[in-house]
């Protein structure tokens, strides 16, 4: 008997060895795979294919997210601001504190959109460094991803003046950043820029590395494009020129007659926003159009088409007679029966026109505002002619005469009227020409009238959201708000 | 490596076990036995026929030891023979007791000299009905030595005393005692099973005690009183039965899902349903296996965006509840901490129906029945809604024009519909059948069982849930009694293809009661109800298609192993495999008719599988400790996996309805298909020392690893100590107050981690963003990972007081605890300069949880043919915010506030309904009172209301007469909850939707004192309903006591049953929620939802057999 329980108690014994045997692996056993509908950590730059999604990610994002485009972009809500479009929906708070200046701090958090995507943009950049070896289009991923960065600074100081800035994905950094001057700012996005002009390849390319005539991603004429625009804001108007020339001069970019513009085809396309298939649609083109008939049936308004601004009547009758952009990006749209007695009830941008999915690219660059670009910065050196001359072949695109200015300072006005003309609903081009050339208090005065609104001059910068002034005691406040 | 390489070792070690079992397992062919041996000794014989036999031989070594080795032959069957031919030719006799051989010497030959100083024991233990039980522990009073019975139920023990009594005591039974003298005797000592609370067996964390020798707290739910409800989820048999334990029905439709909350738990992270998202949920083992609490993968929308009435579902409604032997519930750290990161929210644990050895039995059950929704609102007739809304049209200052169809005559002032009880007013059937058999040998038995259960839809009798399960049980040893094998399986297969939507809060419930029926004669849908309703008909749901078809597979085997005395390992595999297929389609005959209907048809498919293993050995040694002390030790390991599989395929415009069973036909359509993992393993030991049956200590560690944390973080040790006092056993007390029979002092304390926290949470992930950009598919980064989180920390302190008087008929358990919740899981708010707003972290904020738990049984009054027993439990709990460290918190939920429940919401003041306007009032945050239509903002929200139960608990009653039983079960809860009127309407009478009489209160001129306010239908009042809504006027006392359970049977007992072949016969009738005492109006106070169908009220008749 006794023999026997020492045979048990030795297997009992082994069991337990080998059951602890079993144990030592539990730390690789809690290794578990990650969801197959993600990819964890580093694995997303384990290849070309990959890291080229990250970097599609952004364009998605800026695409889709709204921050460019839509009813919560910043074309939108910049051209209700100042003084391109009129609200048609009192009863939407959020278009209407834009519309009538009213921000207060919590309503312009395109701020926490733009920060996103810089997080993003950051989390790429160091993915793509830290794996380098294993890509072979690294160049052009990285140089994506820094144009990106920049143009995400260029917009966050342009809406809210001083920035914070964040050049690394760590969120304990992040969270305890403070805002620094403009100045800096624009030397960071001027660094991100001419990185991306030695990384990035003259041609187009796609997402998977190839060259292509399509111009959704940016290339190193995209970057020049922006330094260019960055250089004119920044108030170096030799790097202006220069980069605007670059382009200017370069065959593959030309300027399209006015009904071409927009597609995703033009040749004045620098760099443009592709719509997410299968829509496939640029808003734009649902936000001021739409099914919307050019009659409205009795007891319609363009609300029932979910249609919530229009065209502001002071920036419609800006317009020179016979400027065709007035009847090529322009759409009048009549109520049953017409309040009006001769013009229509309601104008609306039609620089989109299409429901075809891919038609038209959302115009991020585009060589027109290249040309006006060189004209201010020769304006700013001095070179009224040359000035003039870019002027009057913009001018000309749209069928009106050379412009009769002579002098610097009306040049510099007949200029800033054409970007008005040329560049409406743009990418908020028109709140930011007019605080850089500290035109916006003398034109918010005026606009702000119609509006039934108050006006200060520390509206020119956008208040961000309080919540990050809690959490970040750093963060100061956009002074006045 | 794969996930599969590394779960290789683990099988290894399980394979172990059993080859190792294996070796050691002699042929278990009892009948034949065969010999050839030369010169084998007696005792080597007698060892080699218990072996091969699986009886038991016992004799004393003098009666051998002075006989010789022998020669011979055996190729016989039968023990009988077999033995006479083993003692052919030797002095010696055998007798054959049960398994039992008793060998002695044939009388006339002298007998070996017995030590005077021996005493010899030996014979067989079993319960009432002959099985026999194992691990009986038996003792000789005073003394120091002892042992338990075998596998077999067999003993074999010798003292040194000459005399004495010996005790025979086993959990769950009344002990025996027997005197014994210095002369061999065979005993065979039948226990009585214990009814009483205190012998109770408990199921706990790997292993059984007995209540009294508990020192942690565990309510235990047995078989029988679940078997009182007739309820298809054996959570609604549990409600109100266990303190601590509250349960709701999250709606009440058969195959919803339910909220638990084990003493008030609560934390920051919204990761429960139901009313208190802020519920974390228990977890719950079936046979030691966890399953997935909180809803399942199921589809959470309709094809067409509508919320299905599911909510997710609930893993238990997939488990027969006839087939649950008992429910533990395991709420203090003693009990808990073993179950390591994952205990913090309490531990369910349920434990199947297993085949018992050697009873021989058919028992086949059938019940039928109904089910109905038993509260319906009162809502206005024809007459007083026509002069509700003439009225508010006219305080309005409107016009009756011609879209007011309701009051301008096109619908007939002379038509009134009930519409609530057209379209959920029907009976539903609900039929239940059961068949089981269990039977078997000396070595093996078994059981079988098959179930059906059937219930019907109660609203619009649209579909019903159906389920069909078989199971079996096989129980096993060897004979050598080393070895015993249990393996249990169960595969249930259910489909429900009720109407996915529920309608209780659907607008056509609250159609003007003069309106013209939704539905045509032919059942078709009316799509010409009005010129107002042209587009739209509430009730086209109807004509939706849903099916979901659900396969549980529960399988479980365990290995218990005793190599040597007072050791055993004890070995388990546990496998579940629940998977469901639900389509969820909007055909167009759901849809307006017209040219381009197609177009808006949808379909969605949704698959998912859930598989969870588990597996865990320990080996457990008990040893005497000193004279009086036992000491019992257990270690192991244990490692659990589950993985989440689910696939969804959807489809739109569909060129035809008959492809809607294929979401893949539709002309868009998206597909997708995601796995989960979850792994967790632990180390554990647990220290149980019991001295005199007075003093209790228990210790329990356990190092735990979980997948739900970085790799950095994965490990964290937890444990507890409980102690007890059994009070009682002191001679101060047995001499001062006998009538005191039990007392017992208990506390614990303890660490339990809480992983309540999202899979992968720690995991910098990159999701494959919508859409194409320019032919590519972007990826984001999802920024909510955190790499640094841990666990939930939980402090526990519990100390109960168990009291029994009058041989325990009055039995009296008190408990107060108190949890410190730290280390916290919380979405923290961060600056959008990090890329989001919110960040998950651990925060140092401090929870408090604590509270009273009472129960109370009692044998009212036992007479000779007639007993009363009755138990009541109460359960009062606690909880709140003690610290946050950071503040910002309130910025993501400004109700968390220090020194204030978490299960708050906070609310405008509401100041009444205004006598001179006759619309409502609230008091802003600078203390102004008006109606403040448009100028109130969430920081005029100045009052505080918690929502949580401020108690709750049951009161059971039963009758026995003779043979027939009575139980009365009585839940309560004392609760606030949102008004049912608030909810209808937002608070004013007069709009175009029907309300309920309450509206007839309602202020009519300057001067009125009322609760309800002028009739309106102008928007202005929208805003003032809305803020009414969000303010203290539209909560109310929510308290109410149901008559949960009544159940009536009878035992049918005569001679024809005998000679039918019948040897049980009982018949019973069963009802559930029956009557519901309230003020609260109109509405569920369960659910507190005017949009939910009401816990339903079932009654069913059964009839139950034995052959």
């Amino acid at each position: 008997m006794n023999q026997t329980r020492i045979k048990y108690s030795l297997k009992a014994f082994l069991i337990v060895i080998l059951f602890s045997m079993g144990m030592t692996s539990c730390k690789k056993y809690l290794n578990i795979p990650p969801p197959t509908n993600k990819i964890a950590g580093s694995a997303a730059f384990a290849n070309d294919n990959s890291t080229s999604g990250v970097v599609t990610g952004l364009f998605s994002s800026m695409s889709y997210t709204g921050y460019f485009t839509g009813a919560g972009g910043i074309a939108f809500a910049s051209g209700l601001y100042c003084d391109e479009l009129s609200s048609l929906n009192v009863n939407n708070s959020a278009i209407q504190t834009f519309y009538l200046d009213a921000l207060q701090a919590g309503n312009a958090n395109q701020w926490s959109a733009l920060y996103a995507d810089l997080y993003q943009a950051n989390v790429a950049i160091e993915g793509i460094k830290a794996n380098e070896s294993k890509l072979f289009n690294k160049d052009q991923w990285l140089g994506e991803c820094y144009f990106s960065r920049a143009l995400l600074f260029f917009y966050i100081t342009n809406l809210y003046g001083e920035a914070a800035l964040p050049l690394s994905s760590d969120r304990l950094v992040n969270g305890l950043l403070a805002r620094v001057p403009q100045a800096q700012v624009y030397q960071q996005i001027i660094s991100d820029l001419l990185q991306a002009q030695t990384l990035l390849s003259d041609s187009y390319k796609d997402g998977f590395g190839n060259t292509t005539t399509d111009r959704a991603r940016p290339n190193r004429n995209a970057a020049t494009a922006l330094l260019a625009k960055v250089y004119l804001y920044a108030g170096n108007w030799a790097g202006a020129e220069g980069g605007a020339s670059t382009l200017i001069n370069n065959a593959s970019y030309q300027l399209e007659p006015l009904q071409n513009v927009f597609l995703s085809n033009s040749k004045e396309l620098i760099w443009g926003l592709a719509p997410l298939v299968p829509d496939g649609i640029v808003s734009d083109y649902k936000l001021y159009s739409g099914p919307m008939p050019a009659q409205l049936p009795a007891g319609q308004t363009p609300f029932n088409y979910g249609i919530s601004a229009a065209l502001n009547n002071d920036f419609v009758n800006s317009f020179e007679s016979g400027d065709q952009r007035f009847s090529q990006w322009i759409r009048p749209v009549n109520l049953t029966p017409a309040p009006l007695v001769g013009g229509a009830s309601y104008y609306f941008p039609a620089k989109y026109k299409s429901a075809v999915s891919g038609a038209e690219y959302l115009s991020m660059l585009r060589l027109a505002e290249q040309y006006l670009i060189r004209a201010e910065a020769r304006v700013m050196q001095n070179n009224l002619d040359g000035a003039l001359a870019d002027l009057n072949l913009i001018r000309s695109r749209a069928g009106l005469g050379a412009s009769a200015v002579s002098t610097k300072s009306d040049i510099l006005q007949a200029i800033l009227k054409e970007r008005r003309a040329e560049l409406f609903t743009e990418s908020g081009n028109r709140l930011f020409d007019l605080r850089r050339t500290g035109n916006l208090d003398k034109v918010m005065a005026n606009a702000i009238v119609a509006k039934g609104a108050t006006w200060s001059t520390y509206k020119q910068y956008w208040p961000i959201p309080p919540g990050d002034l809690v959490v970040d005691p750093f963060l100061v406040q956009t002074p006045g708000y | 490596m794969t996930g599969k390489s590394k779960i290789l070792p683990w099988i290894g070690s399980f394979c172990a076990v059993c080859l190792a079992t294996f070796l050691f397992s002699p042929a278990a062919n009892a009948q034949q036995f065969r010999l050839t041996a030369r010169r084998v000794s007696l005792k080597n014989l007698f060892k080699q026929i218990e072996t091969q036999t699986g009886y038991a031989i016992l004799y004393q070594p003098e009666t051998i030891k002075d006989l010789p080795d022998i020669d011979i032959t055996i190729d016989i069957e039968g023990i009988k023979e077999i033995m006479e031919q083993a003692l052919k030719n030797l002095p010696l006799d055998f007798v054959l007791i049960e398994r039992t051989i008793l060998i002695r010497r044939k009388a006339g030959i002298t007998p070996a000299k017995i030590e005077p100083d021996e005493l010899t024991a030996m014979g067989t233990v079993t319960d009432e009905a002959g099985k026999p039980l194992t691990g009986v522990t038996i003792k000789i009073q005073n003394g120091t030595s002892g042992g338990t019975t075998d596998l077999t139920g067999h003993f074999s023990l010798r003292f040194r005393e000459k005399q004495g009594t010996l005790i025979f005591s086993f959990v769950g039974y009344t002990p025996q005692e027997v005197e014994i003298k210095g002369q061999k005797k065979i005993l065979t000592i039948i226990l009585k099973e214990d009814h009483q609370e205190l012998s109770q067996v408990q199921v706990i964390a790997y292993g059984t005690t007995s209540k009294q020798l508990n020192p942690g707290n565990v309510t235990t739910v047995k078989a029988g009183t679940i078997a009182h409800a007739s309820s298809t989820n054996v959570l609604e048999a549990l409600q109100g039965r266990v303190p601590g334990l509250f349960i709701q029905q999250n709606s009440g439709q058969t195959g919803g899902d339910y909220l638990l909350k084990i003493r008030s738990s609560v934390n920051f992270v919204a990761s429960g349903t139901g009313s208190n998202s802020n519920t974390p949920q228990p977890m719950i083992l079936i046979d030691g296996v966890s399953i997935p609490v909180g809803g399942l993968p199921q589809l959470l929308s309709g094809a067409s965006g509508v919320p299905t009435v599911f909510r997710g579902g609930n893993f238990l409604n997939y488990l027969n509840p006839d087939d649950i032997e008992s429910i533990d519930v395991l709420k203090d750290a003693d009990a808990t901490a073993i179950y390591g990161s994952r205990g913090a929210y309490g531990v369910i644990l349920i434990t199947t129906k297993k085949a018992v050895n050697d009873v021989t039995k058919l028992q086949v059950n059938v019940s039928s029945g109904f089910a109905m929704d038993p509260i319906l609102p009162h809502l206005l007739n024809t007459r007083d809604f026509i002069m509700l809304r003439k009225e508010a049209l006219s305080n309005d200052g409107v016009a009756i024009t011609a879209a007011n169809e309701d009051v301008n005559g096109t619908w007939s002032a002379d038509r009134n519909k009930n519409w609530p009880k057209i379209y959920e007013g029907n009976f539903a059937a609900r039929t239940n059948a059961g068949i089981s058999y269990n039977g078997g040998g000396d070595l093996t038995s078994f059981l079988i069982s098959g179930n059906f259960r059937q219930r019907q839809n109660v609203e619009l009798n649209k579909g019903g849930y159906h389920d069909g399960q078989l199971r079996f049980s096989v129980n096993t040893h060897t004979p050598d009694k080393r070895l015993a094998i249990n393996m249990t399986g169960s595969f249930l297969s259910s489909k429900n293809d009720m109407l996915a939507f529920d309608i209780t809060g659907n607008s056509a419930l609250f159609l003007a009661p003069n309106a013209p029926d939704l539905l045509n004669a032919d059942g078709s849908l009316n799509w010409n109800v009005s010129p107002t309703l042209q587009h739209y008909n509430p009730i086209a749901i109807v004509n939706t298609i849903y099916e979901n078809k659900v396969q549980n597979l529960l399988s479980d085997l365990s290995l218990d192993f005793h190599p040597m005395d007072r050791l055993w390992v004890r070995s388990r595999l546990g496998y579940n495999q629940i998977s469901s297929d639900e389509l969820s389609a909007t055909p167009s005959t759901a849809l307006e008719p017209g040219p381009n209907v197609a177009q808006k048809t949808a379909s969605i498919y949704n698959h998912y599988k859930i598989e969870s293993v588990n597996l865990s050995t320990y080996a457990e040694y008990t040893q005497s400790v000193g004279q009086k002390g036992t000491l019992n030790l257990k270690a192991g390991g244990e490692l659990n996996s589950r993985q989440t599989a689910v696939n969804d395929i959807y489809g739109s415009a569909f060129s035809s309805d008959a492809f809607l069973h294929n979401p893949g036909l539709g002309a868009n359509g998206y597909a997708d298909y995601n796995t989960i993992n979850y792994r967790n393993i632990g180390f554990f030991g647990i220290a149980k020392l019991v001295w005199d049956d007075k003093y209790i200590v228990d210790l329990n560690a356990r190092r735990d690893g979980s997948s739900r944390f970085s790799e950095s973080n994965r490990f964290g040790t937890f444990g507890s100590v409980g102690a007890a006092w059994i009070i009682s056993s002191e001679h101060f007390i047995q001499e001062n107050a006998p009538w005191v029979s039990f007392a017992k002092l208990r506390s614990s304390y303890g660490i339990v981690g809480g992983d309540a926290l999202a899979d992968y949470a720690y995991l910098a992930v990159y999701n494959q963003a919508a859409g194409t950009y320019a032919g590519q598919t972007g990826l984001r980064n999802a920024i909510l990972a955190n790499p640094n989180l841990q666990w939930e920390r939980n402090k526990r302190v519990d100390v109960g007081l168990e009291l029994g008087f009058l041989k325990n008929r009055i039995y009296l358990e008190t408990d107060y605890y108190q949890n410190h919740s730290t280390n916290e899981l919380v979405n923290q708010p961060s600056s959008s300069v990090t890329g989001s707003t919110i960040s998950p972290i651990n925060t140092n904020a401090v929870i408090e949880t604590s509270g009273w738990e009472f129960s109370l049984s009692s044998t009212n009054l036992q007479v000779r043919d007639f007993s009363w027993h009755s138990v009541f439990n109460m359960s009062i709990p606690h909880n709140k915010l003690l610290s946050l460290p950071n503040i910002s918190l309130n910025i993501v939920n400004p109700t968390f506030m220090i020194g204030k429940p978490l299960t708050g919401i906070l609310l405008y003041k509401y100041e009444g309904v205004n006598p001179q306007t006759g619309n409502y009032n609230f008091m802003n945050a600078a203390g102004q009172t008006g109606e403040h239509l448009t100028d109130l903002t969430s920081k005029d929200k100045t009052e505080f209301l918690d929502l949580a139960p401020k108690f709750f608990g049951g009161f059971q009653n039963t009758f026995k007469y003779r043979r027939f039983q009575l139980t009365v079960f009585l839940s309560f809860t004392k609760r606030t909850g949102q008004s049912y009127w608030s909810q209808q309407t937002g608070g004013y009478p007069g709009g175009s939707g029907n309300l309920t009489t309450d509206a007839l209160r309602r202020w009519q001129k300057p001067g009125d004192m009322t609760d309800i306010p002028r009739a309106s239908a102008a928007i202005p009042t929208l805003f003032s309903a809305y803020n009414f809504y969000q303010s203290t006027g539209a909560y109310t006392d929510a308290s109410y006591i149901r008559l949960q359970q009544l159940s009536f049977s009878y035992d049918i007992k005569s001679n024809l049953l005998a000679k039918a072949g019948l040897k049980t016969l009982s018949v019973s009738i069963r009802g559930q929620n029956l009557l519901t005492f309230t003020g609260y109006k109109n509405g569920d106070p369960e659910q507190l939802n005017y949009s939910l169908l009401p816990t339903l009220r079932t009654i069913t008749a059964g009839i139950d057999a034995g052959f």
